[in-house]
């Protein structure tokens, strides 16, 4: 049998549970959102081991300083600390260390307290590769970003489309004949 | 000679002679997109470059010098939209139909948990365009992973430092996910094999004589996607660019998408776990005829019918930013 003060006391230790819930989850949020995040913006994705490239910083904390790195599989590789001005932005070359193995890396934005606040993905080529991106012609970043698709020069050939046209129509005509027997076989 | 070598008589079994309707077929419809998708998606991993950097260009390539190749891109992407629209009338229909009543309970959760894939299979397969739309839903992914802790870990960029977090949501689309849909698929089609499909009736046909229609259906959703693939091609925007928010997600995304501009990255969370939290409780909130089996189906119906609004809405009503990013 229960009691009127059992169902106190389970209420309250509900109501316990409850608050310390959301104190938890209240800690959780505050540490989350100690940082602001930050946007780095390349001229390039591609680096080149040995060269400059330029980088600007947006949206971070204010009056911040940040060690800007390259993260990759053998490691972090510290290019160097830059501080935010009043309005949250930086803009400065940064020099890829020339002893940088080629490969995949994140370029990212480290808080003081260790805490990463942007980064974004780059590959590290060799100068000659670079040389060879270049002359493939790919464009570089666009300025601003869009939701219009891009307007591509889609490879075409008539023999594929009008096989693909004669396999509708196959499928299409096979589909209806067995349907239409299956109407046959109910009668 | 051939029928006994193959064991065909084992498709002799009777089946109700009402399963023969088309409502009846849409999951056996929905397996045939996954069988389109699977087709065209092992020619894809043949050209597609997981790599961050790479895998834009190598859709762009495929766009642009490989005819053939850009076809069945087209192909998988509308099988996609086909998977998702016949997995849902499925579900619909089952419903309706009360189809997950004892001794049906598990196989309505195994399609339950098939939904979740189709769902985790459409959400990677959209991040790995790389373009400004996978991004911004990479972006989401990584909030959504922060918001839900330590069960989120698997999902964040610097989870295994070695692998991108792009290249580990390939490995997911083309191993982990489909590997998954298999097995669970396996026990679906066990269970209704030996449970019987739910539809009421007296009267009995052959199995076989199920095939036949199914089969012409088949042919018409194959050549359905393959005219649309043909007429409408699957875009391609420009290379993503992180920390903007510019594009709305992938149409089946879309009412989680306006269930984060009613509540912010928590809806993120809420909107998935209504959906599922519900279909999960169906079985056990509806055993027999009464007021519980009532209010179900109820629910069941205003929730769907809550998801195909919020799915207009939030391809009517103008982008917003969840992420606190410029637009």
């Amino acid at each position: 049998m229960h009691t009127r003060n059992d169902h106190t006391r389970w209420r309250q230790k509900l109501r316990h549970a409850a608050g310390t819930a959301g104190l938890v989850l209240l800690a959780i949020m505050t540490v989350a959102a100690v940082h602001e995040e930050g946007v780095l913006k390349l001229v390039t994705r591609t680096l080149v081991a040995g060269d400059s490239v330029s980088v600007q910083g947006e949206r971070f904390a204010r009056n911040s300083s940040m060690t800007l790195a390259l993260l990759g599989v053998t490691g972090q590789l510290n290019l160097g600390t830059v501080r935010s001005d009043s309005t949250g932005k930086f803009a400065l070359p940064l020099l890829v260390p020339a002893n940088a193995a080629a490969g995949s890396y994140r370029l990212v934005a480290i808080a003081d307290d260790g805490d990463e606040v942007a980064s974004v993905d780059v590959t590290v080529s060799p100068a000659a590769a670079a040389a060879d991106h270049a002359a493939m012609g790919h464009e570089e970043m666009a300025d601003d970003p869009s939701d219009a698709p891009l307007a591509l020069d889609r490879a075409e050939s008539p023999l594929l489309t009008w096989t693909v046209v004669a396999g509708i129509v196959a499928a299409l005509a096979s589909g209806v004949a067995l349907l239409r027997r299956r109407a046959a076989d109910r009668q | 000679m051939i029928a006994s070598r193959l064991a065909l008589s084992a498709l002799d079994y009777s089946i109700p002679a009402r399963a023969n309707r088309l409502d009846f077929m849409l999951g056996a419809l929905t397996l045939a997109a996954l069988t389109a998708l699977s087709v065209s998606g092992i020619v894809l991993t043949q050209y597609y470059n997981p790599a961050p950097l790479g895998a834009h260009d190598s859709i762009r390539y495929i766009i642009t010098e490989l005819p053939l190749v850009t076809w069945l891109r087209d192909l998988h992407v509308w099988s996609a939209t086909g998977a998702v629209v016949l997995v849902f009338a499925h579900l619909a229909a089952v419903f309706w139909r009360r189809g997950f009543r004892s001794p049906r309970e598990v196989l309505w959760w195994s399609g339950v948990l098939l939904l979740a894939l189709l769902f985790g299979l459409a959400f990677t397969g959209t991040v790995l365009r790389a373009d400004q739309e996978a991004v911004e839903a990479l972006a989401h992914a990584v909030a959504g992973a922060q918001l839900a802790g330590p069960a989120g870990a698997p999902f964040l960029p610097g989870f295994t430092p070695s692998s991108p977090l792009l290249t580990r949501m390939y490995g997911l689309h083309v191993s982990v996910l489909p590997l998954a849909l298999v097995g669970i698929l396996a026990l679906h089609m066990w269970l209704i094999r030996h449970l019987g499909v739910s539809a009421a009736g007296e009267e009995r046909a052959a199995f076989r004589t199920h095939l036949r229609p199914l089969s012409g259906f088949a042919l018409l959703l194959v050549a359905a996607v393959a005219a649309v693939s043909l007429a409408w091609p699957a875009s391609l925007l420009s290379p993503g660019m992180e920390g903007f928010e510019v594009t709305k997600p992938f149409w089946p995304f879309l009412w989680i998408y306006a269930a984060e501009n009613l509540f912010g990255m928590a809806g993120m969370l809420i909107a998935p776990s209504v959906l599922f939290g519900f279909l999960a409780l169906v079985p056990v909130a509806d055993r027999t005829d009464g007021a519980r089996a009532r209010v179900t189906r109820y629910a069941g119906v205003v929730l769907f019918g809550l998801m195909i609004i919020a799915i207009v809405y939030a391809a009517l009503a103008p982008g917003q930013s969840h992420l606190n990013m410029p637009m």
